[in-house]
């Protein structure tokens, strides 16, 4: 079990996480909402190591990760939000890369990378620089990076940015395979329809602090709401969204 | 009515548009591979035009100083030559470095290419900005020597203002050209073997071939400040033309300096010079520079439009990875000691940034060779004797390599990316640094000692040869060990603070420490040399310092530090730390600590 206890994270004084407490099961993909700058990515980066929390711990399989550091980065995988890789790379050489940095031999990582490249419909383009590449390109690359050591943490953060259609399909079975293997999976997302129908508990987050966190069916209960979007929009969303569009449209026209 | 307003609408927008693509390119040529970040660009720049205004006003200083006293008589035109020469390969060297923002690139092309833009405005701004900035650099140059040549030389002749305004305006009309000119022949070289060899090609041997541009350019350099230092007349081709300037031959033909002087006497009306005539080459050679680079440009753009992208895919690619994987079961057994290797490999092959910049440092080197062999070489039996100068260039090259190595390796090549470091790393350190040494010294030193064996197997017999060469690697190896003593970083996935080294105030002390390094080194390869059995107590010396520092790198080094991803300022005052609390009547006692704020 991923447990976070009272986590805070100040950048300077400014508090973007304000103390989050939850913990996530192995088998169960966990959906992270919440709108732009609310504090995803910071948590995210907490759970994966990157960041070090200002106050509370977080703790797998009941030790603080902040004192296993290197052993628990070891069974974490995360494709972050930014497709932040280096460019000037093959997807070949950074699969490589990142798979020697992870102590995999390189007989094992010539099947792993080719048939994921394979797989991915990368083959072909494998060994061109990723300067070239789309963005759902890189995307399907970080991907492959984060899955490469078979990891059992999966901190996913915007995962299917830039992907296209048959992709999407496959990572979102992937998924659901990887959850019956009992691998523990946060799943940040913008998208509410894909956290609505791959995630079986749904965490929001809201100006740094938890706005709710329950089971999807729960949370439509509790709230008497058909669909995720609304429970979202009634929980995060304070401002009203169709006078919002109206006023965009009149700016628009504005001196034209 | 109608019409015409519309078209003069349009004029405008894109006089507009031109006039802000002019400042946007302009400001991109400071942007370039030897700037690191962009709050150093006006400290550089500014410090850059500052030393240049400096050195050109003491040249013409030192040069013009005797038509204080004399007339002119029209043999001003060496100084002329001079300081155009020096012009020259100034704006030569600094088009060298900026040829990766010359030309529109994908950056111009994702930005600039989804507006209302026409391919005219895009071409025309791009050269606007070219003409500022070779202006820019011509004002500093001319800022301090051009009072000397317009208020010194004219004075013999006329005392009109006019004619000292017009002397003037023909001194910074040729100055421009001249620097427009030195400018433009690098881009014309490297536009003409672009054109020869196509993109594809080109893009793969660019870099090699700025690389060698840089050097001849940094050998002319020093070539000239050698003149500078010992006399014009010591040389033998001077002394040559002085007596009979037939026997020049075509020599003014090939020497651009000579026909922008000629320029410069021909239109102040003293067509006397030995090589009068030369000037219609510079007015030809600049129409053709100048020819070549807009086709050029103009081709650069419309591929760029077209979304030709130039990407090299690597044949042979089965038998690469078959190298790949016997190279690493030889050397590289560890995973994270290979990932480092590769990583390092890959990117100093695929940085145009970092090769560049490696580039500088190794024409520096490579540039001086010649330069002291030239010095210090009389006759052409020394070439093939045993002297200090000819034992020290092994080490000047590895010193070069090395510490261009060690500079560039410190430049983060995508800072936001070096996630993928910091989630993977382990506790063990050592992996790290081990495959950095061994990328440095399979990938570096020992291809640069082979080069060399194989040169100087040819001016002395094998064994010699082998011995000098040995010695030479053991020498590196023992100078990496220095450079990357106390480096805990990962090569180019790390923050970098310049200025560390502080330069500006400890320049003369490197100088005087690398003088000393080959003095010293090729003073006891020599005397080992001549009694080659000594060498067994050199390497056993070497040995034991190797070991030394890798005992403590081992066991202290590498135990109590971690990888250092971030760089901390240095604090603006260092106080003494003290920490003893105060006296017990002390009115501090009174104040909170800081904890308790």
């Amino acid at each position: 079990m991923l447990e976070l206890r009272g986590i805070t994270k100040k950048f300077l004084v400014f508090p973007a996480v304000r103390e989050v407490s939850f913990s996530l099961k192995p088998g169960e993909i966990t959906g992270y909402l919440g709108p732009n700058g609310a504090g995803k990515t910071t948590t995210i980066k907490m759970m994966a190591g990157l960041l070090e929390p200002t106050e509370g711990d977080i703790l797998y399989r009941g030790a603080p990760i902040r004192k296993t550091l290197f052993e628990y980065k070891k069974i974490v995988g995360y494709v972050p939000e930014q497709a932040e890789v280096y460019r000037h790379l093959s997807a070949w050489d950074y699969l490589f890369l990142i798979g020697r940095l992870r102590d995999l031999p390189d007989h094992i990582l010539k099947i792993k990378v080719t048939e994921l490249m394979k797989l991915l419909g990368l083959s072909s383009d494998m060994d061109m620089s990723m300067a070239s590449y789309s963005k759902g390109m890189v995307q399907k690359v970080l991907i492959s990076s984060a899955l490469l050591h078979n990891p059992e943490v999966l901190l996913l953060d915007e995962p299917l940015s830039g992907l296209d259609v048959s992709t999407v399909l496959v990572v979102k079975d992937l998924l659901a395979i990887f959850s019956r293997e009992g691998k523990i999976i946060m799943y940040s997302s913008h998208v509410l329809e894909v956290v609505e129908k791959i995630c079986s508990r749904v965490i929001i987050i809201d100006k740094g602090s938890l706005a709710a966190d329950d089971s999807v069916e729960n949370l439509r209960h509790l709230m008497n709401l058909p669909s995720l979007e609304e429970i979202f929009s009634r929980l995060v969303v304070d401002v009203d969204t169709q006078e919002t569009a109206r006023n965009i449209a009149e700016v628009i026209k504005f001196g034209s | 009515m109608a019409a015409g307003s519309g078209v003069l609408s349009s004029v405008l927008f894109e006089a507009r548009q031109f006039k802000i693509l002019t400042r946007h390119f302009f400001l991109r040529l400071f942007r370039n591979d030897l700037v690191d970040f962009e709050d150093q660009m006006k400290e550089r720049v500014i410090g850059i035009l500052a030393l240049l205004a400096v050195f050109s006003g003491l040249l013409a200083y030192v040069g013009l100083e005797k038509y204080l006293y004399t007339p002119d008589e029209g043999r001003s035109w060496i100084e002329k030559l001079y300081i155009i020469t020096f012009f020259m390969l100034i704006m030569g060297l600094v088009s060298i470095l900026e040829w990766e923002v010359i030309y529109p690139d994908r950056r111009d092309l994702s930005n600039l290419g989804p507006l209302p833009l026409k391919p005219r405005t895009f071409l025309a701004a791009k050269f606007g900005s070219l003409i500022i900035f070779v202006g820019l650099f011509a004002l500093s140059l001319n800022l301090l020597s051009s009072p000397f040549f317009v208020l010194l030389l004219p004075q013999w002749r006329s005392s009109s203002i006019f004619f000292f305004l017009g002397h003037a305006i023909v001194h910074f009309l040729v100055m421009f050209l001249a620097c427009f000119f030195g400018f433009l022949v690098p881009i014309f070289i490297l536009g003409f073997l672009q054109k020869l060899m196509g993109p594809r090609l080109f893009s793969r041997v660019s870099s090699y071939l700025r690389s060698l541009l840089l050097i001849g350019q940094t050998f002319l350099i020093l070539t000239y400040l050698r003149i500078l230092v010992y006399g014009l007349n010591n040389l033998t081709v001077i002394k040559q033309l002085r007596s009979d300037f037939s026997k020049a031959g075509r020599f003014f033909d090939y020497f651009p300096p000579f026909w922008f002087t000629d320029l410069y006497e021909t239109v102040l009306g003293r067509p006397r010079l030995p090589f009068h005539g030369r000037y219609m080459y510079a007015l030809a050679g600049l129409v053709l520079m100048m020819a070549v680079f807009i086709l050029t440009m103009g081709i650069t753009y419309g591929r760029s439009l077209r979304r030709i992208e130039v990407v090299g895919r690597p044949r042979l690619r089965s038998l690469h990875r078959l190298l790949e994987t016997v190279f690493n079961g030889l050397f590289l057994r560890n995973p994270v000691e290979s990932a480092v290797f590769h990583f390092f490999r890959k990117t100093l092959k695929l940085s145009p940034f970092h090769k560049t910049r490696l580039a500088s440092f190794l024409a520096c080197g490579i540039a001086l060779v010649p330069f002291l062999i030239t010095i210090k070489t009389v006759q052409k039996d020394d070439l093939f004797a045993l002297n200090t100068t000819m034992l020290s260039i092994p080490l000047i090259l590895s010193f070069a390599l090395l510490l261009g190595l060690r500079a560039v390796i410190n430049v983060p090549v995508s800072l936001e990316a070096n996630w993928a470091f910091r989630l993977t790393e382990k506790y063990a350190t050592r992996p790290y640094f081990s495959g950095l040494r061994k990328a440095v010294f399979l990938l570096y030193l020992v291809p640069l000692f082979v080069l060399l064996f194989a040169l100087y197997v040819v001016l002395w017999d094998p064994l010699t040869a082998i011995r000098h060469c040995l010695y030479g690697l053991t020498v590196s190896v023992l100078v990496m060990e220095v450079f990357f003593f106390r480096f805990l970083k990962i090569p180019f996935a790390c923050a970098y603070l310049p200025g560390k080294e502080k330069i500006q105030s400890y320049w003369f002390i490197y100088l005087i420490g690398f003088i000393a390094y080959l003095k010293i080194a090729s003073r006891i390869e020599l005397e080992l040399l001549r009694s080659p059995s000594d060498f067994i107590y050199f390497y056993g010396v070497a040995f034991l310092v190797f070991i030394g520092i890798r005992t403590y790198q081992v066991f202290f080094l590498y135990k109590r530090n971690r990888i250092q991803y971030e760089e901390q300022l240095e604090p603006v005052m260092i106080g003494l730390d003290y920490k003893a609390p105060p006296h017990k009547d002390s009115p501090l006692n009174d104040f909170p600590s800081t904890k308790d704020i």
